[in-house]
């Protein structure tokens, strides 16, 4: 399937910033920053792949917001920010959480536009969206402590830092809410509304 | 008969978990046990579903273990045992995920919201999970207020049961939904389409 030229500048602009950063980090022989960069462009090649595969055309708005999530996380290990910036850590959440609420908003939107069954209305969204952002938000906190008690990856540094991320991501929960209702919920471009393709509608259409 | 057994220990183990929890100033079991009598005081048809029968039974058992077994740990009171420790946190998701659920359920009977129960467990799950977390940051936040000792690794390995316990609710829940089919039991209303 054809892909627009928006979402392939998006993925040519995000790969070659990862792919800078990555070689900057395997250059000053830092691994996890490197692992992290690579993962990173990994990720931001599944909006091309899917658009492509006739899946799925997310939004621009939600491809570069995902690429400033990827970037800024990148660009927080390979320059130490994390450790030498003590908002960067907050910054980073509430971008990423941002961008789990929006996406899990945007799937609800699709079920009910494609989904005979479910029906969400318009009131349910933030109450969904933050359930959906403090999940994702304890998920990651888990994975984080998860990796440093198996594999020393040190990205939990103290209780304090643990419970302000959970906070932020809360936080990101709701401005991506108040940013559905008041904004995307209207669809002023008509992406969202034609976001699922051809083999996502009949997905859904067969499994809800 | 089983019906009507069922319905006089369902309310018989809320009433004595309600004592409990006051007694122990427990608020995140008053909160659950606050929920379930909303549901039920929301006239949600917790015994008598006709459209949905063969949810019945499972939601039946699933409605008097976790209350039933929180009383029982109470009055044994050796929170010492893993075991034990173990077991009281799984019953605290069970408990959570079916006020969940029954707020869910109440949802999608009674307003424009409509899901099927695929859709509406996997909801409530998430849910549950995310108010238990909720309620686990909290506590962590006023005991480091408080100048508790709290650790990090405490905090971690209360959420890491959540979600261990709230998937493996939701998953013990999903073994008893399995039997039933699936065929549109919360039907949309044309009005809604």
């Amino acid at each position: 399937m054809k892909v627009r030229r928006e979402t392939l500048s998006v993925l040519i602009a995000s790969e070659a910033l990862l792919a800078a950063m990555g070689a900057m980090a395997a250059g000053g022989g830092m691994r996890y920053p490197g692992t992290a960069a690579a993962m990173g462009a990994l990720v931001m090649a599944l909006p091309y792949v899917l658009e492509r595969a006739g899946w799925v055309r997310l939004p621009v708005f939600v491809q570069a917001w995902a690429s400033m999530a990827i970037g800024l996380h990148t660009f927080g290990l390979v320059w130490g920010l994390y450790d030498g910036t003590w908002w960067w850590d907050e910054l980073t959440h509430l971008v990423s959480s941002a961008l789990v609420g929006m996406m899990a908003a945007m799937a609800l939107h699709l079920f009910d536009l494609h989904s005979l069954k479910i029906k969400v209305p318009r009131w349910a969204y933030p109450l969904l969206i933050v359930t959906f952002s403090i999940f994702i938000g304890v998920v990651w906190e888990v994975a984080e402590f998860t990796g440093d008690v198996l594999a020393g990856t040190r990205m939990q540094y103290s209780l304090l830092d643990t419970l302000s991320d959970c906070y932020v991501d809360m936080l990101g929960g709701v401005a991506a809410s108040l940013l559905w209702v008041a904004w995307f919920w209207r669809d002023p471009t008509g992406e969202i509304g034609e976001a699922a393709q051809g083999k996502l509608i009949s997905r859904l259409q067969s499994l809800f | 008969m089983w019906r009507s057994g069922f319905r006089a220990w369902f309310y018989f183990s809320v009433a004595a978990a309600l004592l409990v929890s006051v007694s122990t100033r427990d608020v995140q079991w008053l909160t659950l046990e606050a929920g379930i009598i909303a549901a039920i005081l929301g006239r949600y048809p917790l015994f008598d579903q006709p459209e949905e029968p063969k949810l019945q039974r499972p939601l039946t058992v699933f409605m008097v273990f976790p209350f039933t077994t929180y009383v029982l740990l109470h009055l044994v009171g050796r929170g010492d045992i893993v075991a034990l420790g173990l077991l009281r946190e799984l019953v605290t998701m069970m408990a959570t995920l079916l006020m969940c659920l029954f707020l869910i359920m109440i949802l999608v009977k009674r307003t424009s919201f409509h899901m099927n129960y695929r859709f509406v467990l996997g909801l409530a799950t998430v849910a549950a999970i995310s108010q238990a977390s909720l309620f686990a940051i909290l506590a962590a936040t006023y005991q480091m207020m408080e100048g508790a000792e709290v650790s990090n690794g405490e905090l971690m390995r209360s959420l890491v049961g959540i979600l261990a316990f709230g998937l493996l609710a939701g998953a013990l829940f999903k073994r008893d939904m399995r039997r039933m089919d699936y065929q549109d039991i919360l039907m949309v209303p044309e009005e809604a389409r």
